[in-house]
């Protein structure tokens, strides 16, 4: 029983640990290329924190299968 | 909302054209159209061509451009002197303004220049100065006869000074002094004293080695150091008296004449609008046609005004707006109070196409609610409250502060109803002091109902989102693009619906009918919205469950609180307690104003917009007078 | 090799942040050459702005000051790894300023553009402080040949070669030993691909010189190329010039604008070009920044062949430019 919990939290640590991760490398590729593009185009501010932001969902999505883990859903 | 425009021409007597510009420029209402496409019928274009200019008009812009070059450069070499506005009416006397103007911009010119070499010459005594304050305790020791030269030099640091000692060693077979002092910014000031014989070697080694000599100027040339220090002093302080008085004239003819030049060049710019838009003007043998956009609220308006100054001369008349025209039509924003603050994120959006939303009153409904569910905390909505009207009160004057607070204060206030709603004062801090109790959920425990509760809201904005685009798609008169959104969001309820059975919160037996009607009906998403249409529903998809931020996020701000309020009960003192409650309590007031407001924001402009609104619309750029202010900000651009 | 060049310390930005600004960067490059060389007044691009400031005032080599101004740009955005990645190509195009800056140097009345040239190049202070203290050329070219190209280049002593062949042989032989010590050295697929190809085409140019100037057939042939000089003595044996020029066609992959064989090294140039475009197609960074890199070369050259072509026939310009 006991090692199932310790299975159960490794796994949810793993989901919510390796989207932040992807989500983390993504933005920093984007974030770079961003302030690239911000630097050459101002009026471009909306369009690139709309690029920054989408990767964010990969980690939202990793932080709700590791509650429904955690959870038991 | 993007505001009801119409199609009108004005017609009237070709020499009437100029006054009727000039009229249309005071009203500042009217887009004039350069395209005639739309505007004039078939059957009439072979009378009606493009206006052409004549010679005196020509002439004239070319005179006024030059003026404006002119006042443009003069400004730039001015300081900013603000002065009353003058009411000098510039056009009788452009003539002699222009004539002034090139003794002027001579006399500044010559003063810039001046300025500038003073400013030179003074950075270089300084330098010189510098470096022989340094040096001066060293000469002390050492005496100026006629078979001994010096040379001054500054090194860099002290890996220089070895290079070139060991070059010196070589050089002159031991024989000389090298002396050193620091200077302030970390380099070294070095005097190398050597028999005269050996100066000219050193000298040009020195050259190759990329180690300037330093030459003092030819004016203090045969005097001894001390003798050049005093030399220099006097000239330095020469320099700041001359460079005093240069900026002390400078100041008294911006303060003279800097309205006056402001003013013509308000005129002048407004003259060359009006030069300029005839350019964009329309004539047949007899009469002028101008075509243009304006808001169909203000058409009576100047259609009377146009009526009454010219005597029944000059006609507008509203056109009929056509399919194709909605392409082209200028796009003017224009909000209510309450909802014009968020217009400044609509700013950082492309401008909508007419045809589209203002994205405005959308943000305005949902972003401050969506604040108040993430932020969710009664005791940080009212530090917010309370902050953004001292932020409101201190940057009265200043628009994008000012509609900031408003936005902060109108979200503050969210969070304070759903801080009640979630029974959160400052975390846990209400119910442990005062025993209040949430009213619905307590956040921290209740993490699944939270996410169902974030999920739902997502599934009712994206929906909202989908109806929209179709509403939209239907006035456009798109028939197959209404059909797929109307299919897209049945698919959206279908597979929600599905989702929610197989988790038990639905009737299972639901499960099998759904899953058959869904593959019914994915052929006809094909058929309608093309071979990305299921991929597009899976974006969908993925939109909604991104709206979990809303608990994610609001979880993270609930567990920062109680961890506060826990790690000041665990000091055991109050005073120690209440300073780290505190200061933990303040750091996830600051996250808590970014965090809520850039994912709200985020939520907004990608998940929620991009189902409906359509980017691309012409912003509407009415011929307008100038107002000084902007002459006066782009002028000072240049001080 | 390392010297010829400024060593910089400063660590640049990300390869993103670098093509993004690139990216926008691009967007202020003159594309339709053909509408300029039509249009009533083609050298009114050249007071427009990005290149303005560099015809301005002192209008000489104002399109390769341009060029400097930008390849300066991006060197220091540049971090090291892409910085090593390019330093033969900047080897290559720096060369062609210090030529430059020789050549003024022989007219003698030129010392503001060699100041300005020297300025915004990336050449190491060393050799900018030889070229500007050294009045004459043989002088600077002692200094060069003890200091820092000492037996990189050539084994013969550059002063004898420029007494020997003037500047043009030593152009020819500067340039001959750069492109063989960067092939010699490790390079990315990609810039390995372009200098091949720059060599292939230096060689197909030099052979057709030899041929129709009947120069003697002293060796200038460039190894490192895809090319053997072989098989270009043999095109030149069996079809002479017209075959010649059939080939670098070929191997272009260009259609040429004129049959005359003067534009046979434009030719060949705009097949470079379009290497380069098809080598930044799959979009890797280095193929992208290689085609910035040579965007500029080729918008510098067109803007110099407008600047100096005023009052030449337009039929003829529009031949002498490099476009696709």
């Amino acid at each position: 029983m006991e090692i199932e919990k310790v299975l159960l939290a490794f796994a949810a640590a793993l989901a919510i640990g390796l989207s932040a991760l992807a989500t983390a490398w993504a933005q920093s590729k984007i974030g770079a290329a961003g302030a690239g593009a911000l630097a050459e185009k101002p009026e471009l501010t909306a369009t690139i924190i709309i690029l920054i932001a989408i990767p964010e969902t990969m980690v939202i999505l990793g932080f709700v299968v590791a509650a429904m883990i955690l959870f038991g859903v | 909302m993007i505001v009801l425009m119409s199609k009108v021409e004005i017609a009237g007597h070709k020499e009437l054209l100029e006054d009727v510009l000039s009229e249309l420029q005071q009203s500042g209402s009217l887009q004039i159209d350069p395209n005639t496409a739309g505007f004039i019928k078939k059957e009439d274009r072979a009378y009606i061509e493009s206006f052409l200019p004549d010679d005196k008009t020509l002439s004239e812009r070319v005179f006024l451009e030059d003026i404006r070059s002119k006042i443009m450069e003069l400004f730039s070499c001015l300081p900013f002197i603000p002065s009353k506005r003058s009411y000098i009416e510039p056009r009788p006397i452009i003539d002699t303004i222009y004539n002034n103007l090139q003794g002027h911009l001579a006399m500044c010119r010559e003063l810039t220049e001046r300025r500038d070499r003073l400013q030179k010459e003074i950075d270089e005594v300084n330098r010189y100065t510098a470096f022989l304050d340094a040096v001066e305790p060293l000469l002390k020791d050492v005496k100026e006869t006629p078979d001994v030269d010096f040379i001054g030099l500054i090194l860099k640091n002290m890996d220089s000074l070895k290079v070139l000692s060991t070059f010196l060693r070589r050089q002159t077979d031991e024989k000389f002094e090298i002396l050193t002092a620091p200077l302030s910014d970390g380099s070294l000031a070095g005097l190398i004293v050597v028999a005269k014989p050996l100066a000219e070697n050193i000298k040009r080694g020195l050259g190759d080695r990329d180690i300037p000599e330093l030459s003092f100027p030819p004016s203090c040339a045969g005097l001894t150091f001390p003798e050049k220090l005093s030399c220099l002093r006097k000239r330095s302080s020469e320099i700041l008296d001359e460079l005093d008085a240069v900026s002390m004239q400078m100041d008294s003819f911006a303060g003279k004449w800097g309205s006056i030049y402001r003013k013509t060049l308000e005129w002048v710019n407004g003259r060359l609008a009006v030069l300029k838009a005839a350019g964009s003007v329309f004539e047949s043998e007899m009469c002028f046609f101008i075509y243009g956009w304006m808001a169909s609220a203000e058409v009576n308006t100047l259609k009377q005004k146009l009526e009454q100054q010219f005597s029944g001369r000059v006609f507008l008349e509203e056109l009929e707006l056509r399919e194709e025209d909605f392409e082209r039509i200028p796009v003017m924003l224009k909000n209510p109070a309450y909802f014009k603050p968020f217009e400044l994120f609509t700013k950082l959006l492309p401008l909508p196409r007419y045809t589209s939303y203002d994205p405005t009153p959308f943000i305005a409904v949902f972003l401050p609610v969506f604040f108040g569910m993430i932020l969710g905390d009664a005791g940080y909505g009212l530090v917010l409250m309370t902050a953004s009207y001292f932020l409101y009160r201190k940057f009265r004057d200043r628009e994008y502060m000012r509609d900031a607070a408003k936005i902060l204060f109108l979200s503050a206030a969210y969070a304070v109803v759903f801080g009640v709603i979630y029974g959160e004062y400052f975390g846990d801090l209400g119910h442990t002091l005062f025993g209040l109790k949430p009213l619905f959920v307590e956040r921290r425990t209740a993490v699944i109902p939270m996410l169902y509760f974030a999920i739902t809201v997502g599934v009712v904005h994206v929906l909202l989102g989908s109806a929209l685009g179709l509403i939209s798609a239907m006035k456009k008169k798109e028939k197959k693009h209404a059909l797929a959104r109307v299919l897209q969001i049945a698919m959206i309820m279908f597979l929600l619906s599905l989702v929610a059975s197989l988790f038990g919160l639905f009737p299972r037996l639901l499960t099998r009918p759904l899953i058959l009607t869904i593959l019914f009906f994915t052929p006809f998403l094909l058929f309608t919205g093309g071979i990305l249409a299921p991929l597009e529903l899976i974006k969908s998809i993925g939109n909604i469950i991104s709206y979990a931020r809303i608990m994610a996020i609001g979880l993270t701000s609930v567990l920062l609180a109680f961890v506060a309020n826990r790690l000041a009960g665990m000091t055991g003192d109050i005073v120690i307690g209440i300073f780290v409650a505190g200061f933990l309590h303040l750091l996830n007031i600051v996250i808590g104003v970014f965090s809520p407001a850039i994912h709200s924001l985020r939520l907004h402009y990608v998940e929620f917009f991009s189902k409906f609104i359509e980017p691309g619309g012409r912003r509407f750029e009415p011929l307008k007078k100038e107002e000084e202010e902007e002459i006066l900000w782009k002028s000072k651009k240049f001080f | 090799m390392r010297d010829i060049l400024q060593s910089d310390k400063d660590r640049g930005y990300p390869t993103e942040y670098l093509l993004a600004r690139l990216m926008g960067r691009r967007t202020r490059f003159l594309k339709n050459w053909d509408d300029i060389i039509v249009s009533p007044e083609p050298l009114a691009i050249l007071s427009q702005p990005p290149f303005g400031e560099f015809f301005a005032r002192h209008s000489l080599d104002g399109a390769w000051k341009w060029a400097l101004a930008e390849y300066g740009w991006v060197y220091r955005q540049m971090n090291a790894e892409l910085r090593e990645c390019f330093m033969p190509l900047f080897l290559y195009l720096e060369l062609q300023t210090l030529i430059r800056c020789l050549r003024h140097k022989i007219r003698q009345t030129q010392e503001h553009t060699i100041k300005i040239l020297l300025s915004n190049s990336l050449l190491s202070n060393r050799i900018k402080g030889i070229v500007t203290k050294e009045t004459d050329v043989p002088a600077i070219l002692k200094q060069f040949n003890r200091k820092i190209f000492h037996g990189l280049v050539t084994s013969v002593p550059l002063p004898d070669v420029y007494a020997k062949k003037g500047l043009g042989g030593l152009e020819q032989e500067l340039t001959a030993g750069i492109l063989k010590k960067i092939m010699s050295s490790k390079l990315r697929a990609v810039v390995r691909k372009f200098f091949i190809y720059l060599i292939d085409a230096k060689n197909i140019v030099a052979a057709q010189k030899r041929l129709r100037w009947n120069m003697p057939a002293e060796s200038s042939f460039i190894r490192g190329g895809s090319v053997r000089e072989s098989f270009l003595r043999s095109i030149l044996r069996n079809s002479g010039l017209s075959g010649l020029h059939q080939f670098a066609v070929r191997k272009a992959g260009i259609l040429p604008q004129g049959e005359s064989y003067d534009s046979l090294e434009i030719i060949l140039h705009a097949g470079l070009y379009k290497q380069v475009r098809i080598m930044a197609g799959d979009c890797s960074a280095t193929g992208l920044l290689l085609h910035y890199l040579w965007s500029i070369y080729v918008q510098a050259h067109n803007l110099s062949i407008i600047q100096y072509g005023r009052g030449i026939d337009r039929d003829i310009l529009r031949r002498e430019l490099i476009i696709l």
